[in-house]
């Protein structure tokens, strides 16, 4: 059983991953101000809170976990109900974050696995995006490279990434590098970036770092899905005119519009940390689920898209209960919302689901609870289920919502 | 001659607002601390600020609300850190830089940041800063995100006479 840590949480912790620039106390040594003294206990965690899971093409289920500065493969033959260690990813410990927005990130298809995280460097807020390749079912990984090509010590981080079965690998993450040139020559830049690669070879082959959107929210998670041409998606959260963060999306190829995926209006001059998330169906139809605090309708909201067309947003789970952290799953037709809650006691996930690709939806209905501090819940990458991985206080959680009440 | 008088009085007082400082630990904030904190100042107008120690938009608006403290020190202004008890040294620093050392301090003492959200307000889903403004009847009024300054100084004009 895979056991979390859980520190305290604290929802501001990395905001400034990505603003390359110290905010306060800035002319001071970086690893003298109370923030940077923060960033380094956050780096050197003894455990991660954020783990993430993925599935095989046999359903077999793969975790990766943080401890002690290095990421440990697990495996998982009886659907999520055991799971047994194989070995570690990097050899040499790192500090490698792994709590809410930041999590290692998993791949697995035949004997290959890909395993890409954020290793934090000193300086406050700076980072690369890692990435370690095994080609012999994770008994051995190449050593880590860094994905990131611009290596200025500045925000690289909050890294998604997802895989087919074909062989498409895509990842995103949040750049500083726009925003640390134009501080060089004395400009000013709107929040952060976001970045991307690809590769058409389960990871052996990789292109360049391009640039998929400028002035993006800094510390959000990324939404991320391959669809049925094999071709990438985006969502992350976008700082539109007069400082709106609403989220956007385009594909990951070069010329994609981007697209506007939400109309909240949410003006808040502060990263919100919650980032939400994206699935693809079998023929194409993207469908988004995200959180908004903006004062006309708050809370969560569900919505499809079939190329430039959107479909109305749905709202979603109860504003009285911290209901956030959504997440989605599609294949055929069924389409599957999961989120948490809290009940004043407990922590619940609670989910609904579509079986018309999206247009009619059930009531929505919770399929666990647990006690103590947790994780975001995450559909598993890759798998042919509905599987939901939930960290909790007692371990991971495979949440099957076919099996489900 | 009068500019070192200066300097010795500013470390002097340095050294006694450290002494402060170090002798008021932030108290640990639990379901329930609001209200007492809001018993506390019955009657009166009072910002409470949520921030935390990694949030980078918090600063410009804690350096706002210390200096609008030293300008009106009837001001009443408690500072709520979002972190963990073992934060309470950072937090209590930052504080500080921020010149509000005097202001009463709070870290969240609860492995459940929603349990303390629920019981703030329901309606908070944990951006930062949060501010809550209590005019004397203390009705509530909550932003989330940096408060321009512009706003502060209007509720400062609008609530302490």
């Amino acid at each position: 059983m895979v056991k979390l840590h859980f520190r305290l949480p604290s929802l501001a912790l990395a905001c400034g991953l990505l603003l390359g620039a110290l905010p306060a106390g800035a002319h001071e040594h970086p690893a003298a101000t109370p923030m940077a003294r923060h960033w380094q206990e956050r780096l050197t965690a003894a455990k991660g809170s954020a783990v993430s899971v993925a599935a095989d093409e046999q359903g077999r289920l793969w975790s990766v976990d943080m401890r002690q500065g290095q990421l440990w493969l697990s495996r998982s033959t009886d659907g999520g109900k055991t799971f047994a260690e194989i070995g570690k990813v990097n050899a040499q410990p790192e500090a490698i974050l792994a709590d809410g927005q930041s999590r290692p990130l998993i791949a697995v298809h035949g004997q290959a696995v890909v395993v890409s995280w954020s290793q934090a460097l000193p300086k406050l807020h700076t980072g690369h995006v890692r990435m370690a390749r095994s080609e012999d079912g994770g008994l051995s990984f190449a050593p880590p490279v860094i994905v990131n090509d611009n290596r200025e010590e500045i925000g690289h981080g909050f890294n998604a990434m997802k895989m087919d079965r074909r062989g498409n690998l895509a990842v995103a993450w949040l750049d500083g590098r726009e925003r640390s040139a134009a501080a060089r020559k004395g400009g000013k830049y709107a929040g952060s970036s976001v970045y991307y690669a690809t590769s058409g070879d389960f990871g052996k082959t990789w292109t360049a770092n391009a640039k998929l959107a400028d002035n993006t929210c800094e510390c959000c998670r990324i939404g991320l899905a391959i669809g049925p041409d094999g071709t990438a998606v985006a969502q992350w959260r976008h700082l539109f005119a007069g400082g709106v963060r609403d989220f956007a999306t385009t594909a990951l190829k070069p010329g994609a519009p981007l697209q506007r995926a939400s109309e909240d209006g949410w003006e808040i001059s502060a990263c919100p940390h919650h980032g939400g998330d994206l699935a693809i169906d079998a023929d194409g139809r993207r469908h988004y689920v995200w959180f908004t605090g903006s004062a006309r309708k708050p809370g969560l909201f569900y919505r499809y898209a079939d190329g430039t067309q959107f479909g109305t947003a749905l709202a979603f789970g109860d504003l009285d209960a911290q209901a956030g952290h959504p997440t989605v799953f599609a294949d055929e037709k069924q389409v599957a919302v999961v989120w948490r809650e809290f009940d004043g006691q407990r922590y619940r996930l609670r989910r609904m689901l579509s079986s018309d690709r999206g247009e009619t939806w059930s009531a929505p209905a919770t399929v666990a609870e647990a006690e103590g501090a947790t994780d975001l819940p995450l559909f598993v990458h890759g798998a042919a289920r509905p599987l939901v991985a939930w960290g909790t206080a007692a371990g991971l959680r495979i949440v099957d919502l076919r099996e489900a009440p | 001659m009068r500019g070192i008088a200066r300097l010795l009085a500013a470390l002097l007082l340095g050294g006694l607002a450290w002494a402060v400082q170090a002798a008021e630990d932030p108290r640990p904030f639990v379901v329930g601390s609001l209200k007492e904190i809001q018993a506390q100042y019955a009657g009166k107008p009072l910002i409470v600020a949520f921030w935390s120690v990694g949030c980078t938009h918090c600063p410009t608006e804690l350096k706002t609300l210390g200096a609008l403290k030293r300008r009106h020190p009837g001001l009443n202004v408690v500072l709520v850190a979002a972190d963990t008890p073992d934060d309470a040294p950072q937090t209590r620093r930052l504080a500080a830089q921020y010149g509000l050392a005097k202001a009463p301090q709070w870290v969240f003492a609860d492995p459940i940041p929603e349990r303390l959200r629920m019981d703030i307000d329901r309606r908070w889903y944990g951006e930062l800063p949060r501010t809550h403004f209590y005019d004397a009847e203390h009705r509530l009024e909550a932003v989330s995100g940096v408060v321009p300054e512009a706003r502060l100084r209007q509720w400062v004009a609008a609530n302490l006479r």
